[in-house]
């Protein structure tokens, strides 16, 4: 066979060859250069960190806060008392003030005979020597439930005349 | 085996010999150091990088715990120590640590002196101490006590009671009042009336400490108004370096 057939000269494949060496050695030699820069300045950054430093200070200011832990309890406790106290106050039936608003509505000549108070309900008796009386009591009742939304429910339990007193007795059931 | 040895390295020689000189050498080493090259970046480089991030990221941490800490001295050492042992010891007194009955007495019966009432049949019941009074403890729980007692006096006056007792410490809850007026004018009370241990209070350095609030304020001078006088047996101590069992 002629050689001549070959249209690429040898020289010219090992031409080819040699910069394709050339080119995997570029790779490699960047590569490496690559690899030790990153590591180096990786470990210098890290030698460079400010964290040991930062650990003693945190010691220093550890050992600070120690004297001052008598004073952290106490305002931390004092935070859950508080705490506390403010649950218990928010959820406490405020009877005094249900007592109080009775007694303001309580017309002339009408008497509480008796008062029952649970946290749901109470029941109270008024006595008046007139049906007037207690009517006006009723609806100041009726206006406490309706328009002040102060109770859920006012129910008329019992309405009793006594002829021996004689006065009118009616037991009012409130929902709270 | 050590004429083995000779032998392999003598191979060796003459192998590298052989393709020192080729193309196939040159692609070999370059190609050796471009995987050692990665092999490199995976096992060292990368986790070094990485160990750098976190390594910065603990120490941002560590700048923020400072910071807290620098913080919470500062507040702890401006704070006034009578002030808070004052505040300490109306908060103890609103929700006592253990079950107090002389402090409850107390505010029952400085209630009833305020309001005029009587507690004339006022006594215990259940086998403790008894004196003019009737004091009546059916249950009781870890955080709350329930206790019964008769006054006597006028609607009016039992209404002050209530009123009074409310604006007392430690803090009652009414639970009932069955109040007769027609005949006897005494009511019969029940309240409840609260204690809780104090919590085993663990030392975190890095979270804030935050002062009072002003709705702490407002309430402590609320309790402070409420107190009736009688100084409660509450001592602190603190624990170990990580906990202060109160």
């Amino acid at each position: 066979m002629n050689n001549s057939i070959n249209l690429l000269t040898p020289e010219h494949i090992n031409a080819t060859q040699r910069q394709r060496v050339q080119y995997i050695r570029y790779i490699a030699l960047t590569c490496m250069a690559l690899i030790v820069t990153l590591s180096v300045s990786v470990f210098f950054l890290i030698l460079a960190s400010p964290l040991p430093a930062l650990r003693r200070e945190e010691s220093t200011l550890k050992l600070s806060l120690q004297s001052l832990r008598q004073t952290s309890a106490k305002l931390f406790l004092t935070k859950e008392r508080l705490g506390i106290a403010q649950g218990i106050m928010k959820k406490r039936p405020a009877f005094d003030s249900y007592v109080s608003r009775i007694m303001q509505e309580l017309p002339q000549g009408a008497n509480i005979s008796s008062v029952d108070i649970t946290p749901s309900s109470f029941t109270v008796s008024v006595s008046a020597p007139s049906l007037l009386t207690m009517n006006s009591f009723i609806g100041r009742m009726q206006t406490l439930q309706a328009e002040e939304k102060l109770f859920k429910t006012v129910t008329l339990t019992t309405l009793i005349y006594d002829e021996k007193t004689p006065d009118y007795s009616v037991a009012l059931t409130v929902k709270l | 085996m050590n004429r083995e040895i000779k032998e392999w390295y003598r191979k060796a020689i003459l192998f590298y010999l052989r393709y020192k000189d080729t193309r196939y050498y040159s692609i070999s080493l370059y190609g050796g150091i471009i995987a050692i090259s990665l092999l490199l970046a995976f096992l060292v480089v990368i986790p070094e990088i990485r160990n750098w991030f976190s390594v910065q990221e603990e120490v941002q941490a560590s700048r923020t715990r400072i910071s807290i800490m620098k913080d919470n001295i500062q507040l702890l050492q401006a704070m006034n120590r009578t002030q808070l042992d004052n505040d300490f010891t109306t908060a103890s007194m609103a929700v006592p640590p253990t079950r107090d009955i002389s402090l409850l007495l107390s505010a029952i019966n400085f209630s009833a002196v305020q309001s005029g009432v009587g507690m004339e049949d006022f006594s215990f019941q259940g086998g403790e101490v008894s004196s003019r009074s009737t004091v009546n403890i059916p249950k009781q729980s870890e955080n709350n006590s329930t206790i019964t007692f008769t006054i006597t006096g006028s609607l009016a006056q039992m209404s002050a009671f209530l009123n009074e007792l409310q604006q007392k410490t430690p803090l009652l809850t009414l639970n009932s009042i069955a109040a007769q007026f027609k005949e006897t004018d005494s009511a019969r009370i029940t309240i409840s009336y609260f204690f809780r241990a104090f919590p085993l209070v663990t030392q975190d350095d890095s979270s804030q400490i935050s002062a009072l609030s002003s709705d702490n304020k407002l309430l402590l001078e609320k309790l402070r108004n409420w107190k009736v006088p009688v100084e409660p047996a509450v001592e602190v101590t603190t624990g170990s370096e990580s906990a202060s069992p109160l």
